[in-house]
């Protein structure tokens, strides 16, 4: 049984005189060990699905469909079978961890709260043992326990975060654009640290982000969202290369190259839909190159091109003879 | 001779508490954000900034504008001190000198609308005669500038706009008054991707077409690379390595060159990139030296790279570096 399995997810934010579409069935089976990322710009969804998925939503949101955490769905757990399952089974890293921590308290005091939730027992100088020990395993110096949070750097308050969601071992850890405000040098430190964790600590982690290249280097599956809905998901090694789905490719042409000769930039003109509009056919057809009548009268469903390869386009690109 | 000619510029912030550092406790201590730069530019040359934050890239920028004033230094833009136009004539300095920051939000009184923003520029800077005209001129450049149609955005406030139409409204601002030298910081790195593109080909166009000299601050290597013809890299307030972009870029001489390079992600998920780790992060930069910066954070350091900082070596491709155990030459 794969470790979670989120089944036609759809979530809408309920307003007072409009519904905003956010997440529209979004299906996506994380096995044991498996890392996904899940890119998309801002407003594709990509973080409500997280939130959705560890429950974190306000109230206005109404969520349908299914998250099986081993087969249980979380969207159906009591409040003290979540209380259990946050930060034992999952946990989340938050894109500002300087924000993710009360100010006038001590780290490791906050963290030994933390512990205490789950096993009161616990003695406090073997949990600040334990803490210690996390503290290391981030390269972060023990001195840091007795820190406020103002007295760290980005990067260091990052892996703060990181050790506290690391602190009951989890399953499954998502991390929300969790080294989006990082420097690059600190960012791929971090990277690193988290995928040495990972083979050690059997963690499966769900990586949403905006900027493809952290997933392309960490990430062996990728989803990408836009405007709420799946357009594409598959191995990096394929999804990122041959993508089939326009915007995937848009996306990806988005991003000036490295190596090789300058060619010159193109981004995707237009700007996302209204979410609170429910689109008659593809929500990309606006913006998309290669629209015909078709994609904007019928919604395409998610077609698979190979294995766990789908894409969610009437006329996937290198497809158009038999189109 | 060239358009920007900047001469060890400084900027030191001195802390009125003491500070405690690994090398005790300094009272009076000062921050070096910018501690001598030197580069010159060509008429139209476009010069890309990078380095981690807290390298003094912004500082830079603010000094370059009449932002902040320099500790020491000079910089001479089309041969006239800006300092001394500063004091002499504000309005005219301004009118050379401009500046797009990385958040437009930021940018903005939020109680001015577009047309406020737009206009009051033009009316300033004494643009068009009389109202109708300034109007008919920014609409005209708004147009331009595919904000369409312009009559829509005029009566609108900032927080109406999307972050890639306030930026176009941003650089179409620093714009207006044909500046013939642009400071643009982190502009596009807080856009949406798909945004970005089309925000920085407006940004390269206006700029090409007026032939104004701009730097680039960037932390993006990749876009620094897009659209730079030269590019600097800073650590602790100096440049370590200047060059053309893809001799710098391709071939890093420097040692942090090199690291901020390997660490760079990759698009290519089959690229595997062998990445040179540097431990820690940039320091503060105070009570620097006597050695090379970057050494205590440099896999290649000696024991000599303590003792002094290394001149500039000029390589045959041009490039400058700083560093011993380099030989540019090569």
């Amino acid at each position: 049984m794969s470790l979670l399995e989120v089944k036609d997810v759809s979530i809408t934010y309920q307003m007072p005189n409009k519904s905003v579409y956010a997440v529209q069935n979004v299906n996506l089976t994380l096995n044991e060990q498996e890392s996904v990322g899940i890119v998309g710009e801002s407003g594709s969804g990509k973080s409500t699905l997280a939130m959705g998925i560890l429950r974190l939503l306000p109230s206005n949101a109404k969520i349908t469909g299914e998250a099986l955490l081993h087969g249980e769905d979380i969207f159906k757990m009591s409040d003290k079978r979540l209380r259990e399952v946050r930060w034992v089974n999952m946990s989340v890293v938050f894109q500002k961890a300087m924000n993710a921590m009360s100010p006038v308290h001590k780290i490791g005091l906050q963290m030994l709260d933390i512990y205490k939730v789950h096993y009161p027992d616990t003695p406090d100088a073997e949990i600040k043992t334990k803490i210690i020990e996390l503290f290391k395993i981030v390269n972060l110096p023990p001195r840091v326990y007795d820190s406020y949070p103002h007295e760290l750097s980005g990067g260091m308050m990052q892996r703060v975060a990181i050790a506290l969601s690391l602190i009951f071992q989890p399953e499954m850890l998502i991390m929300d654009e969790a080294t989006t405000a990082l420097d690059v040098v600190t960012q791929s430190q971090i990277l690193d640290e988290i995928m040495d964790l990972e083979k050690n600590m059997n963690i499966a982690r769900i990586m949403i982000t905006h900027d493809v290249s952290v997933v392309a280097s960490t990430c062996k599956r990728v989803v990408v969202m836009y405007a709420g809905q799946m357009m594409e998901d598959g191995d990096v090694t394929d999804v990122l290369v041959k993508p089939k789905h326009p915007y995937t490719k848009g996306l990806l042409n988005s991003f000036p190259s490295f190596s090789g000769e300058k060619t010159e930039l193109r981004g995707i003109p237009g700007n996302l839909p209204d979410l609170s509009i429910l689109a008659k056919g593809c929500v990309f057809a606006d913006r998309c190159p290669y629209a015909k009548e078709k994609c904007f009268n019928e919604k395409p469903e998610l077609k698979t091109i190979a294995g766990n390869w789908h894409t969610a386009c009437h006329y996937p690109l290198g497809e158009e003879d038999n189109a | 001779m060239p358009e920007i000619i900047v001469k060890d510029l400084m900027k030191y912030y001195r802390q009125k508490k003491a500070v405690t550092t690994d090398k005790g406790t300094i009272k009076n201590a000062e921050v070096k954000a910018v501690d001598g730069v030197s580069f010159e530019l060509e008429k139209g040359e476009i010069l890309g900034v990078i380095g981690e934050s807290g390298c003094g890239k912004s500082t830079l920028g603010r000094v370059l504008v009449g932002l902040e004033k320099p500790t020491s230094g000079e910089i001479l833009i089309s041969g006239t001190d800006s300092q001394a136009l500063l004091k002499k004539d504000r309005k005219s300095f301004h009118r050379m000198v401009q500046i797009v920051f990385q958040n437009p939000f930021d940018t903005f009184d939020p109680r001015h609308t577009i047309r406020k923003i737009l206009v009051d520029a033009c009316k300033m800077h004494n643009i068009g005669t009389n109202e109708a005209e300034r109007t008919e001129i920014v609409l005209n450049i708004m147009r331009e500038a595919g904000l369409q149609p312009p009559e829509d955005y005029l009566d609108r406030y900032s927080f109406e706009l999307s972050g890639g139409q306030l930026q176009r409204i941003s650089i179409l601002r620093s714009m207006l008054l044909d500046p013939s030298f642009l400071v643009a910081d982190e502009p596009v790195s807080m856009l949406d991707v798909s945004v970005r593109a089309d925000i920085i080909n407006m940004l390269l166009k206006l700029v090409r077409e007026k032939n104004a000299t701009m730097v680039f601050i960037s932390h993006d290597i990749a876009t620094t690379r897009y659209i730079s013809d030269r590019v600097a890299v800073m650590y602790l307030g100096r440049i370590v390595e200047m060059g053309k972009t893809d001799d710098i870029l391709h071939h890093p001489m420097h040692p942090y060159t090199r690291a901020l390079i390997s660490n760079n992600a990759s698009l290519d998920p089959n690229e595997k990139r062998e990445r040179i780790p540097i431990p820690g992060e940039p320091p503060t930069p105070i009570g620097t030296g006597p050695g090379c910066y970057f050494a205590p954070r440099c896999p290649f350091a000696k024991e000599h790279c303590f003792k002094s900082y290394p001149e500039y070596q000029t390589g045959k491709d041009g490039r400058i570096v700083s560093c011993f155990e380099v030989d540019a030459q090569k």
